[in-house]
């Protein structure tokens, strides 16, 4: 495995040393037994450390892609076709949809592949100099040599990643938004294309009148309506405005064009999209579209490609521009265009290889290959012509009557800031006033600015919530503390007068310490200890996981108590899987193991039945349950519906249902197991205490409140425990219901902490994250167990 | 009264079963079927075993099966026997520091995974044991290691002192007195935490999902790592039955471990969750 020398060795040496002082005071005989721990792994581990590289040619540049609409065909046949132009270099190319968070761990590895073209924030990267400057092959000659390689894209297109003079990123498919439709519905309706915003909800009027729904949308992924906004705001404030947005000048989210435009937005999202619309993936929506559920569609040029072989035969599909507005400030026939983007890592091994290839890929030919295998649009000039199909001639035609494109804004902008636009997205279409979004938006805009001049900065959001915080943490430890030197005192007592039965012992000699406990000292110490107790540390520094450490201070946590809404909303949904869950799974249980104590015929098997789903595990109950509660059709929502219950495309995974959502899996998931254990707590009772309270005349309800529930309060807690231990932790659920990309909304403190490592490489950040995790699961555990075991009753 | 009860019961039945029954034909009708039709069983003229075959093969299942097997087999035998080592020589002998030694490892069932991860994952860096099975193998050991300590020196203690003794006294040496005497004894202890380690292990994501994710990791991946990874595919794919067929795939292990040590399995569990 090769790592790169800058940041394995001087890490590796801070290893060494902490690996010295755990094992120094017994050093030869641990290693004995670390020698035998390591050769037993090794037995099982069966080569695992040997990575399988197999070298056919001299030298193999890696690929990495994404895996989106453009499916991964033609990579291969390009992969392929450099290989017979090159026969010196191999090319290793593969992907898959979340391409993105394996090339975060591979940086943070420092293994860098050749190329990608993963969506992570390459500005990030740019400025550490991990990005290769690609001027130098530009303006040399391109793949086929008429004109220099700069010259062979179409115009603008190179813009996106240019800064300082310098190019870094090298678009291939070029993606145009537009509205897309079924054009066997509208011929046979007799529906016209509309231009403007007028003429587009008139007709949406009249799709809607012969009872077909719109629009669908792609409700998971709200980013998909941005085109829409960006748009409508583009040709109401005009193009120098609309780029004054994307750097978040003052005053370019609150005012009149831009409320309006988002105004027109949510007015389309609340009467047009089809219901269920907000819990659908964007291959689910697109599936209704191509279905025929829904006559119109909002995506962008890749939508054919990406449903290539799920599309119904005879399905003609068309395109027309997003709508505008009549009185536009700008050129009407400007086209709202992106592109995606290729990028030439510096610290891999062969990154001037890397750099030809991607000349290779943008050829003409190649370009033209791309078109036409996936009927889409391409950012090389001259590639196009001929090699789309009919579905595609309309957004052809588009492009090409396009006066000027606008989109994305040059340079680097405030990637920081795109959470807040996808936020605003999300709140925009359920319903929050426009208005408020707009102010939401200029707010943090001005959050983002400032942190920008001053990273070391903290604006106090927040007060009571961390003072109340840190309150309880300091009442739990100024409690726990107190408990445990009393503790110790009444132990030392009762130790004075008990019979000395350690004494009596056999003594064991250092070598048998050091071979029976020796294996378990040192893999324990290492694996867990060690990198917890560095966590506390690195929670004090600023690290990217890339270039040097420093010292911050308490900054993360001044910065994620009293300023950070995202660390609060994420809290609050720890605290939602804490108690509010375990208020429908305990009662349930506790009253499913009532029923079936009473030693009922056929107990045995519902308490089979009952456990079962219990040990699948959170994922496979996860990832069930998301099938279970897809909006269209999922059984969830189909037998709530039979019951005449209105859950007809009812989204439970949309973001604002989603923790509700979480209260049936988590009965299914999570009772048996309660209902297990309050049944070993009810059988160990008794009988003749039963018996007895039947001769008093005591009903069952008051046998039950006076025997049972004082008898199993221990095993309550410990249920309780359970909950609250399980609720601070929560990470699998969320992360995968949630496609594993939460929104703000969504985050649990777990998911927050992987998030700020892996997508933001906040290292030091997400062990603040994980200190004050460790802190709430500690002392509300200890505590509450504490409290809870003075109230326990013996028979 | 009683009718009541098994309503209630029986109407609780069909809640539990009817989402894996569900799933299991599901996961043989085609994906325009289940896109279609989502609540109809599969037509028996269109039964879609190639779902499962196709997960097998072009999913990865196969791999991801033989990882979570070694995994879950090295883990569980290993944890087992390592902290019976442990916990044999914490419970029935005398050495300074023992008392401390075993509160120093109970002290790590009050620590969270998230604590240590991000330390560790560049640890894992440092000794190249990131995207390696064995890394992964010997994290589970270790964090597995508080709670299967503290189980097995409770069952040791509670185990009569006399033969042990005399196995000793008998010209035993502690080895033997340990693998042939003691071991066997325990062995209602050591079932409670093999349980407790395969099911910890074959479910587990999050350790997982950080230490299989980097270079040349995607032939390593363990179920469910692989599992989610498919179901995020799947959806841009458009290919559900190899989603649905892998999430049996996945379960079907479980069910048969269930169905065999059902006993066990409850009374284990419920044996290690209220002492620990």
């Amino acid at each position: 495995m090769p790592t790169r020398p800058k940041a394995g060795s001087s890490a590796g040496a801070r290893f060494t040393t902490l690996h010295g002082s755990v094992t120094g005071h017994s050093r030869s005989k641990l290693k004995r037994a670390a020698a035998w721990l390591a050769l037993s792994l090794c037995a099982l581990g069966a080569g695992s450390l040997v990575p399988a590289h197999a070298a056919e040619p001299p030298v193999t540049i890696e690929v990495p892609v994404f895996e989106g609409g453009s499916g991964l065909t033609f990579y291969f046949h390009a992969a392929k076709a450099y290989e017979a132009a090159r026969p010196d270099v191999g090319v290793d190319i593969y992907g898959d949809p979340r391409i993105a968070d394996k090339i975060r761990v591979r940086i943070l590895e420092g293994t860098y592949p050749e190329v990608t073209n993963a969506s992570l924030n390459y500005w990030i990267l740019i400025r550490s100099g991990e990005v290769l400057a690609l001027d130098e092959y530009l303006d040399g000659p391109s793949w086929t040599g008429e004109t220099t390689w700069r010259e062979s894209f179409l115009p603008g297109s190179l813009d996106r990643y240019t800064q300082d003079g310098k190019t870094y990123g090298i678009p291939l498919q070029y993606a145009v938004h537009a509205v897309w439709y079924n054009r066997n519905m509208f011929e046979e309706h007799g529906w016209q294309k509309p231009t403007t915003w007028d003429e587009f909800y008139a007709l949406c009027e009249q799709i809607k009148g012969k009872g077909i729904w719109p629009l669908a949308f792609q409700g998971r992924y709200p980013n998909y309506s941005q085109g829409l906004t960006d748009n409508a705001y583009y040709h109401l404030a005009g193009r120098e405005r609309f780029y004054e947005q994307k750097f978040l000048v003052p005053g370019s989210f609150d005012n009149p064009e831009f409320v309006r435009a988002l105004g027109l937005v949510q007015h389309t999202g609340a009467n047009y999209f089809q219901p269920g619309s907000a819990g659908m993936s964007h291959t689910e929506a697109q599936m209704e579209f191509f279905l025929g559920h829904t006559a119109m569609i909002l995506c962008g040029s890749w939508l054919k490609s990406e449903m290539q072989g799920k599309i119904p035969d005879g399905f003609r599909l068309g395109t027309f521009p997003l709508p505008i507005i009549a009185e536009t400030k700008a050129d009407p026939k400007a086209l709202y265009t992106s592109a995606g983007y290729f990028f030439v890592l510096k610290g891999s091994r062969h990154p001037e290889l890397g750099a030809d290839f991607l000349r290779f890929m943008t050829s003409p030919q190649m370009a033209g290959d791309f078109a036409r295998m996936r009927d889409i649009v391409v950012a090389v000039r001259g590639s196009m012509q001929g090699n789309l199909t009919d579905d595609m001639q309309e957004l052809m035609r588009i492009v090409q009557g396009a006066t000027t494109t606008f989109g994305q804004a040059p340079g680097e902008g405030y990637p920081e800031f795109d959470q807040f636009l996808e936020d605003a997205r999300f709140q925009l279409l359920s319903g929050t006033p426009p208005q408020q979004v707009a102010e939401f938006l200029e707010g943090n805009a001005e959050a983002v600015r400032s942190h920008t001049k001053d990273p070391d900065a903290v604006t106090v959001r927040h007060v009571w919530k961390p003072v109340l915080l840190l309150g309880l943490l300091a009442t739990a430890v100024t409690y726990w503390l107190w408990s445990t030197l009393r503790r110790m005192a009444e132990r030392r007592r009762e130790k004075a007068t008990a019979t000395i039965t350690s004494q009596s012992r056999v003594r064991l000699s250092w070598a048998g310490v050091a071979f029976f406990v020796g294996p378990a000292a040192l893999c324990y110490t290492v694996i867990v200890i060690i990198p917890a107790l560095k966590s506390f540390s690195w929670s004090l520094h600023r690290w990217d996981g890339l270039t040097e450490m420093t010292w911050v201070g308490l900054l993360h946590f001044r910065r994620l108590l009293f300023e950070s809404d995202g660390f609060w909303i994420a809290l609050g949904n720890n605290l939602f899987i804490m108690f509010v869950i375990p208020c429908f799974v305990l009662p349930l249980a506790l009253f499913l193991a009532v029923c079936i104590s009473r030693n009922l015929w056929g107990s045995r098997f519902f308490r089979i039945v009952f456990f079962f789903p219990n040990i699948l595990g959170q994922v496979a109950a996860s990832l069930l349950w998301m099938h279970l509660y897809h909006p269209q059709g999922g059984p969830v929502n189909a037998i709530l519906t039979g019951l005449g219950l209105d859950f007809g495309g009812y989204a439970w995974l949309a973001q604002e249902n989603l923790y509700w959502a979480l209260v049936p899996m988590s009965i299914w998931a999570a009772a048996g197991f309660n209902m297990i254990l309050f049944l070993a707590a009810m059988e160990s009772i008794p009988q003749t205490v039963y018996e007895a309270a039947e001769i008093d005349g005591a009903s069952p309800w008051l046998q039950f409140w006076t025997i049972t529930m004082p008898l199993i309060w221990e095993v309550l807690s410990i249920s309780i425990v359970f909950m609250i231990i399980g609720g601070m932790k929560a990470f699998e659920v969320i992360w995968l219901l949630t496609n594993q990309s939460p929104t703000s909304d969504n985050h649990v403190i777990g998911t927050r902490m992987v998030q700020a490592m892996f997508e933001e490489f906040h290292v030091g950040e997400a062990t603040a994250i994980a200190v004050i995790l460790f802190m709430i699961v500690f002392f509300g555990t200890t505590v509450t167990l504490r409290l809870m075991r003075r109230e326990t009753v013996e028979f | 009264m009683i009718v009541l009860i098994y309503c209630i019961l029986i109407l609780y039945t069909c809640v539990v079963v009817f989402p894996m029954t569900w799933l299991l034909y599901t996961s043989l009708k085609t994906d325009r079927a289940i896109f279609l039709n989502p609540f109809s069983l599969p037509e028996l003229g269109d039964i879609q075993w190639m779902n499962f075959a196709n997960a097998w093969t072009k999913g990865h299942f196969g791999d991801y099966f033989f990882n979570s097997i070694v995994l879950t087999v090295g883990t569980v035998t290993l944890s087992v026997l390592v902290a019976a080592m442990a916990a044999y020589a914490l419970s029935r002998f005398r050495f300074p520091g023992a008392r401390p030694l075993f509160f120093y490892f109970l002290a790590g069932l009050m620590i969270p995974l998230q604590l240590a991860i991000v330390p560790l994952f560049f640890q894992m860096k440092q000794i190249g044991l990131l995207n390696s099975r064995l890394g992964l193998l010997i994290a589970y050991v270790a964090f597995g290691m508080p709670f299967a300590i503290f189980i097995l020196t409770g069952f040791f203690k509670s185990l009569p002192s006399s033969l042990h003794e005399s196995a000793l006294i008998d010209g035993c040496g502690e080895l033997r007195a340990f693998w042939s005497v003691m071991l066997p004894l325990a062995r209602p202890g050591l079932i409670t935490v093999g349980i407790f380690s395969f099911l910890g292990t074959w479910n587990e994501f999050f350790m997982a999902f950080m230490f299989l994710s980097g270079e040349g990791s995607a032939a390593l991946r363990t179920l469910p790592l692989g599992l989610a990874n498919i179901t995020i595919v799947s959806q841009y794919r458009s290919d559900w039955g190899m989603a649905f067929a892998g999430l049996v795939l996945m379960m079907l292990p479980t069910l048969m471990v269930y169905s065999v040590l059902q006993q066990h399995l409850t009374k284990g569990i419920t044996v290690g969750a209220l002492k620990g």
